[in-house]
């Protein structure tokens, strides 16, 4: 293992890894690690716990700047302090690397403020598998961090290339990130959560996707009965009570009110909601049965990530994933494939809104004891319905392990391509060999 | 030399914008019907517009470029129509229209007037119209027991296309007696009004035709000219000054008269035989290159500023709302539009048929096509070239109108 | 390498007699030189104008074959349009100019290269859709516009650069092969830009597009927000006096008139912490002024008259709710924040030029009469990055800028900058307009200067006013103060364009 504490270091340990040939790999969340991005025999790895400096966090200009090491759990509050919110998943684990999950493009929770699916990252600093730093978008320059006067938060180039599309998605293939910059939005000074139960995700899905249209809900997720349950019930016996009390599918969903007129615009706002669930033959509640203190008991855990000893997921002992993009039109069919899923254990699936309604990217767990029979049996039946879904549709913008067979079969040109990329930033092959298509 | 160099200022100002190809955004529809310079949308290269135009004219202008391998076809090919001139015009101060007018004057100078066209000069030259038939002919529909009002100051011009469509000249007739007009016709003193000549570049000629018209106006005794030909008429406002002193001579189109009258209550109209939904195509030279020319002989300062004020043609005076109230006062027509319509609307082509047939045809159908997806089962115009090109048979036929025909239909009496 | 007759031969078999020429008079089209480009273009040896991607990439398959450089380009209106050398064919794509698909529940729409602004965004407004058309006129390629060029829009604070809304795009590269990006690499449609894992949508476009420098789209997807504001539009008039309404309780637009940018930046970032509005932009006098005016002697006395003090600096607002309700409380924060913000209401004749105008928040094509003075015109700087950094970039243009304009070099507008805030205040552009006498040969030498003075100034204050632009001259002197972008993006190159074929600037 090696532990870099600042850039230099860095590029010197990518240097000397050029020279003996040694592959490398990155880690930067605390465990348990679910997509194995960050396992890969015969690499050293690279872990920047070390580097976990908040570098800035700017109330006025709404952003952080942060190393891979700083987790959710330290973040969020800091940034809270300072009148602000970041964008997060549902219920992050409290070890995951903030950047690591930006740039694995993890789903946020607010769709309205994602504008493309790299967001909320903004700007990276990073060392090329040549041992170069980098640093993209406006933090490029000109000049060095410490003499620009800019606030290095704009995404894209410089020049005629998106430097950040290098690294977002890629599991570390193309160079670690020393930095990020990520957008944060301030913090609202009225809330109003809201339920919305149905039978069919499909309900949900054509909901969220007019919602999201109209910029209506701040956080907006579906979930599951099992998810839902999973998340927000503390033990066994609430768990139990909340599949009971749950209809299949719930959608969560929360109006903001800002500084000036808070009441006004959630009554505007919430208004809209009501409308648009009447509409679509649903009714949005702000309250829901199955344990008392629930609905509070959401907003508070939504804001935060996953504090419990025992991440959520892991609460039966393992887990598989397997997660999707699809558009609206194609969400439905896809959901329904994996409702119908038959494998040992428990399916749970979050159904998170993106890029402001125009995708969704599905998460399906199976949830299981953790035994290696039943890890196998899990792992094929994923497998299987991954040829289906594909067929169907899904899109595997994140290719962890085999899934990366069928991301790019479809496209043997394209995918030369990106090879070519790979040999101009990682010329050595060193960084996460193996992974995705190289 | 041609006046070339009169437009260097306009050469060297082209930005590339594109306003010249494209419909103007206040008006756009959809993704058809939005190209507004058809001889653009039909060859495809940029030469074929009013930007490729004028920056051929620069080229002409600083010697680079020579005729003889087609750029005689392209220049005439473009129907001048002013589509490119009007939306440059939106934004720009800029004469693109008298450039091109400029650049065809340089190729007939240079000997390169097509074939076509000079046969058109000289059937001009030699019979007083465009058609080579005898002058004698010219009024030869007109009824024997016809009689006009000599001391009436206002003239009846009834243009060339009186051979081919005697009908719009008699229709002409009709709603002027009906309206209680005072006119007379100029017989054999009547010639061609020159836009064939001056349309084409062909300057001593157009100047001589066009200064001897004005003597027989004057000559006659007339201080209004009204005419039923869309050609005729731009002619007489945006050409005849460039060539000749109009001062105390007023030109109008039957159907700003007629709808003088109809507002006046001084025509009487009959309901239609069968509802009609039509579409009002307006023609370049009744519409967006009606506005009097003004000539301007000054200075263009730093910045644009033209040094004495200029008065541009951009437009938006042109003939437009007067067919349109002629249409809506026809009890039983529905009047539909089209989406390129006023300033913006597409040429038919004519003007192109003679040395590009294929992109005229083409035009025209394009045309009909229009006219058709806005719901017409009939296209209403007032210009008898564009009934040439649009009422022709070919793709998207549809039956074509003539609007002062229409009318003089309609009329329940004359006077 | 000259285009050889061989050459031509092949190149006019995959397009047809019909598509292709090397005539002068047809070269002529796209070779004057334009008023902000003190050289003369080179001639191309021909223009082709493909109706596919199948005859786009034989024809780059043939310029690799006999070194001949080629240019793709659709409007025309940018300088990196024109053949730069000898041996150059200009690749024309207004034929392909179909939409290829609106998906009105996924919101994206599919387009060919020569599909223009005015094409597309009444489609898609009738959809009750909507996107960010940049402000570049009628004809402007809504492709090029998202994939290969720059281009900014008024109404970009309540949305964002097109560099957002770029989904999945089909391209030929450098060599003539057809490589597509996101989902549509996946195979799975035009959804989405990004992976599988990291994205060819990198090589697409960064802060700006490549201008073809490193292939040719053929196709791309780009995403539509919903439409705020009435389906149906009043136009009324005849040009150049066209007056677009929205009819509608639900929109209003509302300016007022500044004396210090730092007050103009609280108050975007007020509106934006509020997200409220759809529009909020400090836009430049001088364009301004030259929208009003019917020409350049009616810009003359407008200007001279008051104008300029009138809307010296003016912040330009429009509101489009979705109830009358949501107006009238995002109306009551504008003028909360506005007066805490020392802003006045510009008198009700000038504020209503925009209401009767509202084609500047759809597709401006007014936008040209910038160029009535002439024709002689620059936009610098460009760059975006927060909003207070650009505010601070526009506050020091006075540091150096009259220098320039009170000795004539350029035209005396010193304050002639606009800023465009995006994704409610997150990040802002700016650009910079200056004019100058384009019918004075020595004007140049001036506008070269003060180009290079306001990099000079820039650099020195370490702002990031600007980004590298494409492969350019520019690139090799700014990239070694951008991470040595310019190495890398060099190597891009090489790697997809080893003939170096694909509009070759360096």
């Amino acid at each position: 293992m090696l532990y870099p504490e600042n850039t230099r270091q860095l590029e010197a340990i990518i240097q000397k890894a050029r020279e003996t040939k040694t592959p490398l790999v990155a880690v930067s969340s605390r465990g348990p690690h679910l997509h194995g991005a960050s396992e890969n025999p015969n690499a050293e790895t690279v872990d920047f716990s070390r580097m976990n400096r908040i570098i800035k966090i700017d109330r006025r200009s709404r952003y952080v700047r942060v190393e891979p090491g700083v987790t959710f759990d330290m973040l969020i509050p800091e940034v809270r302090a300072a009148g602000m919110r970041l964008n997060i998943p549902f219920l992050p684990r409290a070890g995951k690397s903030v950047v690591a999950s930006a740039l694995e493009r993890e789903a946020v929770l607010i769709p309205k403020y994602q504008y493309d699916y790299t967001d909320p990252l903004l700007t990276v600093e990073a060392v090329f598998g040549t041992g170069d730093a980098f640093r993209t978008g406006s933090a490029a320059g000109p000049g060095t961090p410490e003499e620009t006067r800019a606030d290095m938060v704009v995404p894209w180039g410089p020049g005629c290339i998106d430097y950040l599309r290098f690294f977002s998605g890629a599991q570390g293939t193309m160079g670690f990130v020393t930095w990020a910059t990520l957008k944060t939005e301030v913090l609202p000074a009225l809330t109003k959560l809201y339920f919305v139960q149905a039978e069919s995700a499909e309900k949900l899905t054509r909901l969220a996707s007019i919602l999201l249209k109209r910029r209506i809900p701040d956080e907006c997720v579906i979930l599951s009965r099992a998810d839902f349950a999973g998340a927000f019930a503390m033990s066994a016996e609430e768990e139990e009570k909340l599949l009971k009390a749950l209809a299949p599918w719930t959608m969560i969903c929360r109006v903001s009110g800002f500084d000036r007129y808070p009441e006004e615009r959630v009554s505007i706002y919430e208004g809209y909601l009501k409308d648009e669930c009447a509409q679509a033959g649903l009714e949005a509640v702000t309250e829901l049965g199955g344990l008392p203190g629930l609905a509070e008991k959401v907003e508070s855990m939504i804001a935060d990530c996953d504090r419990r000893e025992t991440y959520w997921k892991m609460r039966r002992g393992g887990v598989r994933q397997i997660d999707m993009l699809a558009p609206p039109s194609r969400a439905p069919r896809l959901i329904e494939i994996l409702e119908n899923l038959r494998c040992p254990g428990d399916i749970g699936i979050t159904v998170q809104p993106q890029v402001q309604g125009r995708a969704f990217r599905i998460e399906c767990s199976v949830y299981f004891s953790g035994a290696p029979e039943e890890a196998g049996q899990v792992d094929k039946a994923l497998e299987d319905a991954a040829r289906e879904l594909y067929e169907a549709g899904a899109y595997f913008d994140r290719p962890y392990g085999s899934l990366s067979k069928l991301a790019y079969a479809a496209d043997p040109v394209s995918t030369e391509a990106m090879r070519k990329l790979k040999k101009i930033f990682d010329p050595d092959n060193i960084l996460n060999p193996g992974k995705l298509c190289f | 030399m041609a006046n070339l160099a009169d437009f260097k200022y306009t050469m060297e100002s082209c930005n590339h914008c594109g306003q010249c190809k494209w419909i103007l955004p206040a008006r756009m529809k959809g993704w058809d019907f939005a190209s507004v310079c058809p001889l653009h949308e039909f060859h495809g290269f940029d030469a074929y517009s009013g930007q490729g135009l004028i920056q051929i004219a620069k080229e002409r202008l600083d010697g680079k470029l020579e005729y003889g391998d087609g750029l005689e076809t392209l220049l005439y090919a473009c129907p001048a129509c002013g589509a490119c001139d009007i939306n440059c015009k939106s934004v720009r101060d800029m004469e693109v229209l008298d450039t091109i007018y400029a650049l065809r004057e340089d190729c007939v100078e240079a000997g390169y007037l097509p074939e076509p066209l000079r046969r058109t000069a000289a059937n001009v030259e030699e019979t007083h119209n465009i058609y080579g038939k005898p002058h004698s002919e010219r009024f030869a529909w007109l009824p024997p027991d016809f009689r006009d009002d000599p001391e009436a100051d206002t003239a009846l011009f009834v243009g060339c296309s009186a051979y081919r469509y005697p009908d719009i000249a008699l229709a002409a007739i009709r709603i002027l007696r009906a309206g209680g007009v005072k006119f007379k016709l100029l017989r054999e003193d009547e010639w061609c009004c020159g836009a064939p000549l001056w349309r084409t570049g062909q300057r001593e000629a157009a100047e001589k035709l066009i200064r001897r018209n004005v003597d027989t106006f004057r000559r006659h005794g007339i201080h209004t000219v009204i005419t039923a030909c869309a050609e005729c008429f731009g002619s007489f406002r945006g050409g005849y000054p460039r060539y000749a002193d109009t001062e105390g001579l007023e030109f109008k189109h039957i159907t700003q008269v007629a709808a003088e009258l109809l507002s006046g209550g001084k025509l009487r109209l009959r309901k239609g035989d069968e509802p009609l939904r039509v579409t009002y195509h307006d023609p370049c030279m009744l519409g967006r290159l009606s506005e009097k020319y003004v000539p301007w002989d000054g200075e263009i300062r730093p910045y644009g500023l033209h040094v004495p004020e200029k008065v541009w043609r951009r437009g938006e005076h042109g003939v437009y709302e007067e067919p349109r109230e002629i249409l809506r006062a026809l009890e039983g027509v529905e009047l539909c539009e089209m989406t390129r319509n006023l300033e913006e609307a597409l040429c038919c082509g004519a003007a192109a048929r003679d040395v590009d047939p294929e992109f005229a045809v083409w035009t025209a159908a394009e045309r009909r096509r229009e006219a058709k997806a806005a719901g017409a089962q009939a296209i209403v115009s007032c210009c008898p070239f564009c009934r040439d090109a649009l009422g022709s048979d070919g793709e998207n036929a549809l039956p074509y109108l003539d609007l002062t025909v229409l009318l003089a239909e309609r009329l329940k009496e004359e006077a | 390498m000259a285009l050889s007759a061989q050459a031509y031969r092949e190149l006019a078999a995959i397009v047809g007699e019909r598509y292709i020429s090397s005539k002068q008079h047809i070269l002529a089209g796209n070779r004057v030189r334009t008023p902000e480009i003190p050289f003369d273009y080179h001639s191309a040896d021909a223009i082709l104008l493909p109706g596919s991607t199948e005859e786009v990439a034989a024809i780059v398959k043939v310029c690799n074959k006999y070194g001949i450089c080629f240019v793709p380009f659709i409007s025309g209106t940018l300088p990196d349009a024109y053949a730069n050398r000898a041996g150059t064919v200009l690749i024309h794509l207004k034929r392909m100019n179909r939409i290829l698909e609106i998906n009105e529940e996924d919101r994206y729409a599919v387009v060919e290269p020569g599909v223009r602004h005015v094409q597309l965004y009444p489609e898609v407004r009738k959809r009750g859709l909507s996107y960010t058309a940049a402000s570049v006129g009628p004809g402007g390629s809504v492709l090029a516009n998202f994939t290969s060029t720059s281009g900014d829009h008024h109404t970009q604070y309540g949305s964002s650069r097109a560099n957002r809304y770029l989904l999945a795009v089909e391209m030929v590269t450098p060599e003539g092969e057809i490589i597509r990006t996101g989902s549509l690499q996946g195979g799975c449609g035009w959804f989405c830009p990004d992976g599988p894992g990291p994205s060819l949508r990198s090589i697409i476009k960064g802060y700006f597009g490549s201008h073809g420098q490193l292939g040719i789209i053929t196709k791309a997807a780009v995403a539509l927000d919903a439409c705020k504001g009435p389906a149906e539009i009043r136009t009324e008039g005849v040009s150049p006096h066209h007056r677009v309404y929205f009819d509608s309780d639900l929109s209003r637009v509302y300016v007022f008139n500044y004396d210090n940018i730092q007050n103009v930046c609280q108050a975007m970032l007020a509106l934006g912490e509020a997200e409220v509005c759809s529009t909020v932009q400090k836009y430049f006098y001088l364009p301004l002024t030259l929208l009003m005016s019917d020409s350049a002697n009616d810009f003359w006395k407008k200007w001279t008259s008051g104008y300029k003090e009138a809307m010296s600096m003016p912040l330009v607002v429009h509101i489009a709710a979705q109830s009358v309700r949501e107006r009238e409380y995002e109306e009551k924060i504008l003028f909360d924040v506005v007066r805490e913000t020392g802003g006045k209401r510009l008198p009700e004749e000038l504020e209503n030029w925009w209401t009767e105008h509202m084609d500047y928040f759809m597709v401006v094509s007014r936008l040209q009469s910038v160029l009535r003075l002439g024709g002689g015109w620059m936009p610098i700087k460009l760059g975006a990055e927060s909003v207070q950094h650009i505010c601070d970039v526009g506050e020091s243009i006075g540091e150096y800028i009259y220098e320039f304009t009170e000795t004539g070099k350029i035209f005396d507008a010193p304050e002639n900058y606009q800023i465009i805030p995006m994704e409610y205040g997150h990040f802002a552009h700016i650009e910079l307009l200056f004019m100058w006498d384009r019918t004075n040969p020595a004007a140049m030498k001036g506008v070269g200067e003060f180009r290079a003075r306001s990099r000079e100034e820039d650099l020195r204050r370490h702002f990031h006013a600007e980004d590298v632009g494409c492969l350019n001259p520019t690139l090799l002197q700014l990239g070694p103060l951008y991470s040595n972008c310019h190495i890398w993006m060099q190597k891009i190159k090489e790697s997809f364009d080893p003939n170096n074929v694909a509009n070759p600037m360096l």
